[in-house]
Order: structure tokens, then C-alpha cells, then sequence
């Protein structure tokens, strides 16, 4: 190769470099523009995104420390942290991003908010890849970019980042679908997988799978004749790659433990249990609801009122808006005849519409009744964020068919178009007008799009050019910038916007302490209480969801006045002990008096012994006597979320109650041998303890169990590792990825 | 002839058709009355923001009252008949500038329940702030006749904050009672006004008495609107008697030395008069005289009655508050 030709590959690559970084990088850019006040000079942020952000701060904290948090120590009197955990996809490793942007020295707020962006532009991207592999045109994908772009996703990262991050593998789950049912590559296969991996350990991955199951019943119902075709060549790349294969499959079976190994305790005679879930209903699991109008309470309808959509009014953080120039191509798209892929996407998006309505239509009420997991998640209006792209694929499907159908029309055709466009747009004008108080905007992508249109109609618009692009691009970012005006307007200089401040690596290393603060010394946010404390709670809070089961007996059924005082040091001592029943047919009012009195005789819960009394030998202290610093007789060891160790020498045998709740797969060493742990004084730890020196471990599950955790941790980043160097391969090997090489699917 | 059919058939094949298909569905299988009430729920933060915006907690926001103009608007649908959801409604166009919109709602809240003081009260300060003086003077005349009882058999009537910040040790239920008499006291002020516009002294003094008689508060202001206007029928005895009243109740009250001094020379006392003058240099010298009251106070806003939450509860169990 002469050096001529080098240069000529060198400036075409150049071309084409600087051509899609400004095709892709003046929307993004716009795009950032949009909301940057809402990450400069303070981060905002609302509601449940506080949580997730102030958890992630705590979660990563602990995890650069190389612990896994199973439990907190700090909340509610002790829990386990598994749910919590759930919310942020603790596998993901695009999460850690956050780590590797702090170890250059960038702060917790922008490295959050970093890693958030740069994931969604990630969902973006293959949301991008996915339209190209289905549309022929380019302009069409260009256009499904900045529809997603510019749709209320990114409200959501400030909102409840659950969604968006539901969103962004879903959207690469189905690219790889649709790229793997064309190509049938172990590429296309390991990013199937490695979405599939991310989506198990979503929080909820409940609302994938009903897209997908619905995608699926749809398919099959609309595509019947080639399920046989589509079907034979995945089992033909199967038997081709059957140990690779085999590899993807153990992978997703390893993604898929932690939310089973979770899922599987909450069977477990209910040692753990969901406050406002519970009611009075029969529940065979903790997240279950007990009935269907628990599971449909409070406001989940999402964007019924299409007024929101053309008003100059809600422009709050968790309503939606898509540019308002889908509006217009639905309607131009009235003329479109339906092929049997607008029939999936558009009966798919109505499906997941008509669930996400809830108890407002039966079809709901059908999936409940009949399909188990529907019994545990709620929340239906985080549908939309599914079906909102699935809808945006119809959309673009009606305008490849606008595009084509003018290329292809006769002279009388075309006028008929242009006469088309004109009913429309008038006719959407004067709806505009009716509305009234409409964003202003909305009126200009009307006469924009219609010129547009009219321009295309008449061939002085081409197909393929970067006019097109720049048109389309322009009539999708017009509306949206407008209503991000208001929004940025609106939430200015409000300070319960701003993002809670957030511990630092030092402040967030558990510390311990032997008493807890009471309720009027808690000044923790309201907002992320429950949500990755650092410090001790007074224990009495709402707990966010989960807390032990007698931790919520305690505190429901005595008097929190009564047992402050007592619950607020960490351990007592105690020189007698009361065996009593182990169910709830106990008489709390006599314990709590006792408590309260700080008698010396601790409740132990034991169905054999129930009744019995049993006096530890020596001398009797009048009073039980709470541990408040470390002395001779007792001192505190070592500390973490998952342990705690201790030293003691007491002259004589001891009862120690530690006011930390019990929950059986807590583990009880006495120097180093296992010993008993009982449920004392109704909700905590309780052992007893010879007379002289001992070290004392409790521990939360084995040392296997946060081992497994870390594995995956690395083990999904190596997936992502090993899918990123296939991709790199590709792009440089001879046959590329160029969807124009794509097998018809 | 089967060609033909299948023709026809593909013709109607259009994404129209779907959309038509679609609209029937959601007409049919959406419990829409749900919907509503789930979406008035979900909204709620909106009425709480007007709420606190009434009470003084919390600025005014454009977006606030438009968000909440929405509920309420939204609301009528199913209330149609609810006097404190137009009072509502109102509330908010008033906040956005349009006062006949406002003017609108609050009328109908009238007509859905006459007998309530505070929405005599916000039509009557419309007109006020319009200059419309005759037309305010038939609604403020209702409104002083209305019984204060009445009004606050609302139990959500928000009165602002900082009448609270003044009676920390008060009960509610008083703070209600002081925040509606001194509402009380700012209608007859403007009917003293409006009736002091058109001219109509006789009705000036007449109103200022039955203010003193029935107002709890302001009492030397009506006195003193006595007294003008009485000077200006030319009764100078009575005018000096009220004006006297006046200042005795409130020896700070500028305006009213004035008047008296010449109501006093008028009755043949130049001596009281140069007294009065030269009381009131003394006053004004040290800075202790104001004319407070007089004249239209800027400051006053309507009144919003926050709609009553209810509970609705469907036969399968389902309920929502809003």
C-alpha cells in the first residue's frame, strides 16, 4: 500500500470521525446543556434518586475497603441489606466506574453523576445500534437517537435512576437479541448474555421480563411461520458452540443467585418483613402483597393525561415528555399501512400500557391472579420507560414508510402527500390553539415540520444527506429544550433539591458505639433514612421497606417511650434469664415493664424451656447493668458491618443480650468454638458467657457468602471485559459489523 | 370478486385504523373514573404546595399555582358543585394575573353557597384592585352581612402563617375567628372605600357605624370615616364627636386632626382647634402619628378554602384519599 492510498484511508477516516462526532456529539451536547443546572454549581436531585445516590456513596465506600455489606448494624436495630443492595445493581460495572473516577481524585457528586450520564448515553448508543439494525435508513436510526435523547429519560437519572437503569439493559438486551437472531455470532450471543446477566441483577427485573414475555406472546403470535426458521438457527449456533454456549449459561445462572439466594429467604418462616406490605392478608413471601389493593395503592397512573404533554404546566421531575414531533409523525403516520412489525411494536407498547394502568383495567388484575411474580412488584408506572421505546420504534417505523413511500410516488402521489401534510399540520396547529397555554415551542416544530415534509416531498430534501439529519435533529431537540427551560427555571434555587451531602471513605468505615442517639438527638436527612447509614439510627424509624420480623413486633408492640431508654445501649449484662414462647403469644407489657424497670432477667425465646427460669451461678447483681464503654470485663475487639468481636472477663457467668436484631443466619463463636445464639429480650442477640476471659464472634452468614458477592462483582467485569475485546476484534477483522451486511431476519 | 374484498380490506389496512381500534379498547377496558382518582393522588404535592403558598410557607411559584390550577380544574369534573374547588380555581387564576378568570370561579363559588364571607371577599377585592368601586360595593355589602360562622364551618380555610407566628400560645379555632374578623374589618374598609369613591357620604357614615358596632377590630378608622363624612354633609357636631372617638381610640391617627380642627372651628372652638394643631406638630415632631389604614393596603391577598380530602372507596376495596 503506497503512501497516497494511507493518506486517502487516514483522511476518510478523519471524515468520517469528525462527521459522527458532530452528528452524535452537538445533540449530546445540547443535551447536557439541558439539565446542567441541575449538576451545576450544586447536584439536584428528587426523591428517590437522593436514596440511591446517598446508598451508592455508603455501598462503594465499603466495597473499596473489600467489604460487602450483608448487614447494617446502623438502621432499624440491625438488618439485613440485601434489598438495598438490590436497588443499585451492585453487579453492574459501570457502577464502578464511580470508584475508578474517585481514584483520580474527581468527587463523589460528579463521579455519581459521571457514571450515570455516561451509562445512559451507553443505553442511548445501543438504542441507536438496535434502530439501525431494524430500519434501512440511517436518518430513521438518527432520528430514534434523539427521540430517546430528548425524551424525559434523563429527568428520570435525577428522579429515580431505577428506571434509567432498567432501561439501558433492556435496550441492549433486545439489540443483541435482534443482532444475534440475524447473524447468530458468539459476539451477539455473549452480549445477550451479558445484558441478561445485568438485568438479574437489577433491582426488579420484573418489569424486563413482562416486556419481554409480551414481546415474546406477540412475536409468536405475528411472526408464527418463522419461529421453525429463527428456532433452527439458534439451535444450529448452539450446536456449534456448545461450550461456549454452556459458559453464557452458567454465567446467568451465577447472575441470577443473588436475587434467588434473596428471593429464597424471604420463604424462610418470614424472619424478615415489609412493613407497609404486610396488612392483613395471607402472604407466602415477605415481598409479596397481601392483596390486590395493597399492591395498587397510591398514585401509579403515569402519563394518562396527554394534557401534560402539550401544556406549558406539569413540568415536574417525574412527568414524561417525549419531542413533541412523534406527535406529528403519528399523525402523518395515519396513512401508513401496518406491516406486521408496527403491529408488534404498537401491540406491545399497548399491552404494557393497559398493565402498567394497574386496577384500572382487568388486564392487570389477569397477570396477578395468574402469574406468581406479579404478586411482588408494584410501582406499574415504571412501565413506561419500556414501553416508551418500543413506541418510538413504531413512530420510526411510520417515517421510514413517509421517507420511502415519496421516493417511489408519482407526481400525483406526491401532491396528495404535500396535500396530506397540510391537513395535518394545520390541523395539528389548530389543536395547538385550542389547547391553549402551550408550550411555545410546539407551534414552531409544527411550521418546521412542515416545511420539512413539504421540502422532502418535493425532492429538495435528500434521503441520505446530512440536511435531513440536521432537520430531523433540529424538529426532535426543539420542544424538549423548552420544557427543560422550565424545568430548570422552576427547580432554580431550591434547596430541597439538593443532593444530600454524603459521607466521606473515612466517615462511612463503621465505627462502634455502645449507645444509640434517641429520637430527638437523630439529625440524619429524612430523605435517605434506612439508605446506607454510617452512624447509629435511634432504631424506631420506618426502616425503608424491610426490617427483621420481631425488630417490627418490638417496635409495634411496645411502648417506645418505655424501651427507649433501655434500646439505646447496645449491650446488657445479665445474671438470670426467662425462657418464654417463641411465637407472638407473649405478654409484651410485662416484658417491657421489666425492661424498663431494668430488671435483671433477660427474656430468651425457646418453645421447650418456655416458663422456666434459669439463674446463672454466682452472685446476683440487683439490676441489669448496660456496657458503656470499653473496660477490663468487656471490650470491643473489632467492628465491621458483618462481625463484631469482643472481648470479655467476667468474675462470674453472664447472660449478654446484644441489641442488635436477631435473625437465625447470625453465627455465635466463643473462642472459636460455636456456640449458641438465642433470641433475647423479644428482637436481639442473646448468649451466655462463661466466667474468665473469652473472645466472642458474631457473624453475620459465613465468610463464603460475602466472597460470593465479590466474585460476581469481578466476574461481570470480566464479561464486560471479555464483550468489549470481542467488539474491538470485530470492528477490526474483515467482516465488520456494518448492518448493511446483515442477514435479513 | 375475492380480489376485490381483500383489496378493500388492505385499503383499510392503515395505522388508522389501529389508532381508531386502540380508542375503542381504552374506552372500553380503562376504569377512567380510577384513573382520575389515582391521578388526582398521585398530584397531591401540587395542592400542598398551594396550601403552603396561601399560608405564606412557601413563595410563589408560577409552576406551583399552574400545577395546582390543574387539579383543581381537573377536579371540577367530578365536583362540579363544590363551592371551595372554584374558590380553588380562582384562587389560582387570581395568582396568575387573570383576574376575570378568578372573577368567574369565585362567582360560581357564590352561587354554589352564598352564605360564605370569604368568597364575597375575594370577588370584592378583585374589584377593588380593578377600580371597579360600584360593582364591589353589592358583593361587600354581602359579605359583611355574611355570618362569620358560616365561613369558618369550613374546617380548611388556610389563613397565613405569620397570623399563627403572632398567637403562638393561641388555639387554632382563635386564630381562625381573629383571622376572619380582621378579613371582617378589611371589607367594611373597602366599602367605606367604595362608597368614599362614588361620593355617597351618607352610605359612608351609615357603614362606618355598623362597622363600629359590629367590627371587633379598626374601630377608630370607622370613627374617623364617621367623622368625614359627617363633616362632609356638613354635620360638623357629629363630625367632631366621631373624630373625637377617633383619636381617643387612637391618638396616632393623623388624618383625623385635621378634620377635627376644622369640624371644632366649624362649631365655634378655634381654642380646641389650635390646641389640636399644635397636639398634633407635637405628635408629628416625634415621629409618632401615622395614617395606617387608610386608603387601599396593597398587601391583601384572597382567601383559599383547601378542598376537604375524601375518601373514595371502590366495592373490590380499593380506596384513595385526595
Amino acid at each position: 500500500m503506497n503512501s497516497e492510498n494511507l493518506s486517502f484511508m487516514k483522511n476518510a477516516w478523519l471524515k468520517k470521525f469528525f462527521g459522527n462526532f458532530l452528528l452524535f456529539g452537538v445533540p449530546v451536547g445540547l443535551w447536557v446543556f439541558s439539565f446542567h443546572s441541575f449538576i451545576y454549581p450544586k447536584l439536584k436531585m428528587f426523591a428517590d434518586a437522593q436514596c440511591f445516590y446517598y446508598f451508592t456513596n455508603t455501598y462503594l465506600n465499603h466495597i473499596a475497603r473489600g467489604v460487602y455489606p450483608l448487614w447494617s448494624p446502623f438502621t432499624s436495630w440491625g438488618r439485613p441489606e440485601g434489598m438495598i443492595v438490590r436497588s443499585i445493581g451492585e453487579c453492574n460495572p459501570f457502577l464502578y466506574l464511580v470508584l475508578l473516577l474517585r481514584m483520580i481524585g474527581i468527587s463523589f457528586p460528579l463521579a455519581y453523576i459521571f457514571y450515570l450520564l455516561i451509562y445512559l448515553l451507553v443505553g442511548f448508543a445501543g438504542f441507536y445500534l438496535l434502530s439501525r439494525r431494524l430500519f434501512r435508513h440511517k436518518a430513521v436510526a438518527y432520528f430514534m437517537f434523539n427521540m430517546i435523547l430528548f425524551s424525559s429519560m434523563v429527568k428520570n437519572v435525577f428522579n429515580d435512576t431505577d428506571v434509567a437503569l432498567m432501561f439501558i439493559c433492556s435496550v441492549w438486551f433486545f439489540y443483541f437479541l435482534v443482532a444475534f437472531t440475524q447473524e447468530r455470532n458468539k459476539f451477539h450471543f455473549l452480549g445477550l448474555t451479558f445484558s441478561s446477566m445485568i438485568i438479574a441483577t437489577t433491582y426488579l427485573p420484573f418489569y424486563f421480563l413482562t416486556t419481554f414475555l409480551v414481546f415474546l406472546a406477540g412475536f409468536l403470535l405475528i411472526y408464527g411461520g418463522d419461529i421453525k426458521r429463527v428456532g433452527i438457527g439458534y439451535w444450529e449456533f448452539v450446536g456449534k458452540n456448545k461450550l461456549f454456549t454452556f459458559f453464557c449459561m452458567v454465567a446467568v445462572g451465577l447472575s441470577l443467585l443473588p436475587g434467588l439466594i434473596w428471593y429464597a429467604e424471604g420463604f424462610r418462616t418470614a424472619e424478615y418483613t415489609i412493613n407497609w406490605r404486610g396488612g392483613q392478608g395471607e402472604k407466602k413471601h415477605l415481598a409479596q402483597f397481601s392483596s390486590y389493593q395493597t399492591m395498587n395503592m397510591g398514585g401509579m397512573i403515569g402519563p394518562h393525561d396527554l394534557t401534560i404533554f402539550f401544556s406549558n404546566q406539569d413540568v415536574v421531575a417525574e412527568s414524561f415528555h417525549v419531542p413533541m414531533f412523534a406527535m406529528v409523525i403519528l399523525l402523518m403516520g395515519m396513512i401508513v399501512p401496518v406491516s406486521r412489525r408496527m403491529l408488534l411494536l404498537f401491540g406491545t407498547s399497548l399491552m404494557l400500557f393497559l398493565i402498567s394502568l394497574g386496577d384500572a383495567t382487568p388486564v392487570h388484575r389477569f397477570f396477578y391472579d395468574h402469574v406468581f411474580y406479579f404478586r411482588i412488584f408494584r410501582n406499574l408506572q415504571f412501565m413506561l420507560y419500556l414501553y416508551l421505546p418500543i413506541g418510538m420504534l413504531f413512530v420510526g417505523e411510520q417515517m421510514e414508510y413517509l421517507l420511502d413511500a415519496s421516493a417511489r410516488a408519482t407526481l400525483k402521489q406526491k401532491a396528495g402527500m404535500i396535500a396530506w401534510t397540510a391537513v395535518v399540520h394545520l390541523g395539528f396547529l389548530a389543536f395547538l390553539v385550542w389547547m391553549g397555554d402551550v408550550f411555545v415551542s410546539s407551534f414552531a416544530v409544527v411550521i418546521f415540520s412542515f416545511v420539512f415534509f413539504v421540502l422532502y416531498f418535493l425532492g429538495r430534501i435528500s434521503r441520505t444527506g446530512t440536511v435531513i439529519l440536521a432537520a430531523l435533529f433540529v424538529l426532535t431537540a426543539l420542544h424538549p429544550q423548552e420544557i427543560m427551560f422550565h424545568m430548570r427555571k422552576k427547580f432554580n434555587d431550591v434547596p430541597q433539591a439538593y443532593a444530600v451531602p454524603v459521607p466521606s471513605r473515612e466517615e462511612t468505615a463503621p465505627k462502634f458505639s455502645f449507645s444509640r442517639p434517641l429520637r430527638s438527638e437523630y439529625r440524619l436527612h429524612n430523605i435517605t433514612r434506612g439508605y446506607g447509614e454510617v452512624e447509629d439510627a435511634p432504631g424506631f424509624e420506618y426502616g425503608r421497606y424491610l426490617r427483621t420480623k420481631w425488630s417490627v413486633f418490638f417496635q409495634n408492640k411496645f411502648n417506645s417511650n418505655a424501651i427507649e431508654d433501655y434500646i439505646r445501649h447496645k449491650f446488657w449484662l445479665y445474671d438470670a434469664v426467662e425462657f418464654i414462647r417463641e411465637d407472638e403469644q407473649i405478654d409484651p407489657a410485662r416484658i417491657q415493664s421489666s425492661l424498663q424497670a431494668k430488671n435483671n432477667l433477660a427474656f430468651v425465646a425457646s418453645q421447650a424451656d418456655a416458663g422456666n427460669v434459669m439463674q446463672m451461678e454466682g452472685a446476683v447483681s440487683p439490676r441489669a447493668v448496660p456496657i458503656v464503654e470499653n473496660n477490663d470485663a468487656f471490650s470491643i475487639v473489632r467492628f465491621d458491618l458483618n462481625f463484631i468481636r469482643f472481648r470479655t472477663n467476667f468474675p462470674k457467668e453472664k447472660f449478654l443480650v446484644y441489641n442488635d436484631s436477631y435473625q437465625s443466619r447470625w453465627q455465635a463463636f466463643v473462642n472459636n468454638r460455636p456456640a449458641r445464639l438465642w433470641r433475647a429480650n423479644v428482637a436481639f442477640k442473646g448468649l451466655r458467657l462463661p466466667a474468665g476471659e473469652n473472645v466472642v464472634l458474631l457473624r453475620f452468614h459465613h465468610p463464603a457468602r460475602m466472597a460470593l458477592h465479590l466474585f460476581l462483582i469481578v466476574f461481570f467485569a470480566g464479561v464486560l471485559a471479555y464483550l468489549v475485546w470481542s467488539a474491538v476484534c470485530r470492528t477490526r477483522g474483515p467482516s465488520g459489523s456494518d448492518p448493511d451486511r446483515r442477514d435479513a431476519a | 370478486m375475492k380480489k376485490t374484498f381483500l383489496e378493500i380490506l388492505r385499503s383499510f389496512r392503515l395505522s388508522l385504523l389501529l389508532y381508531v381500534l386502540t380508542a375503542v379498547l381504552l374506552f372500553k377496558v380503562v376504569d377512567h373514573l380510577r384513573v382520575d382518582l389515582k391521578t388526582f393522588d398521585y398530584l397531591q404535592d401540587r395542592v400542598d404546595y398551594l396550601n403552603d403558598f396561601a399560608a405564606g410557607k412557601r413563595p410563589f411559584s408560577p409552576y406551583g399555582v399552574k400545577e395546582a390550577l390543574r387539579y383543581y380544574e381537573h377536579l371540577l369534573k367530578y365536583f362540579p358543585n363544590t363551592p371551595t374547588i372554584h374558590n380553588a380555581v380562582g384562587f389560582c387564576y387570581y395568582h396568575l394575573g387573570k383576574h376575570d378568570k378568578a372573577l368567574k370561579f369565585y362567582k360560581n363559588a357564590i352561587a354554589l353557597d352564598k352564605e360564605v364571607f370569604g368568597f364575597y371577599y375575594n370577588v370584592g377585592l378583585i374589584y377593588i384592585r380593578q377600580g371597579k368601586f360600584a360593582d364591589a360595593i353589592p358583593v361587600l355589602r354581602q359579605a359583611v352581612a355574611a355570618n362569620p360562622g358560616r365561613t369558618l364551618l369550613y374546617p380548611d380555610l388556610v389563613f397565613p402563617l405569620n397570623e399563627a407566628v403572632d398567637n403562638t400560645q393561641s388555639q387554632e379555632g382563635d386564630l381562625r375567628m381573629k383571622f376572619i374578623s380582621r378579613a371582617y374589618v378589611q371589607c367594611y374598609k373597602w366599602l367605606l372605600l367604595c362608597y368614599e369613591k362614588t361620593g355617597d357620604n351618607k352610605r359612608v357614615r351609615d357603614t362606618a357605624m355598623a362597622a363600629v358596632s359590629s367590627a371587633q377590630e379598626g374601630k377608630a378608622l370607622f370613627y374617623y370615616y364617621a367623622g368625614v363624612a359627617d363633616f362632609l354633609l356638613e354635620n360638623y357636631e357629629e363630625a367632631a364627636q366621631f373624630l373625637k372617638e377617633c383619636l381617643e381610640m387612637d391618638y396616632s391617627f393623623q388624618p383625623a386632626y385635621a378634620y377635627l380642627a376644622q369640624a371644632l372651628e366649624k362649631i365655634g372652638r378655634p381654642e380646641a382647634a389650635a390646641n389640636l394643631i399644635t397636639q398634633q406638630k407635637e405628635l408629628e415632631h416625634l415621629g409618632l402619628l401615622s395614617s395606617a389604614g387608610v386608603g387601599l393596603d396593597r398587601k391583601t391577598e384572597p382567601m383559599l378554602f383547601f378542598y376537604p380530602p375524601r375518601r373514595v372507596i371502590f366495592p373490590d376495596g380499593a380506596g384513595f384519599l385526595f
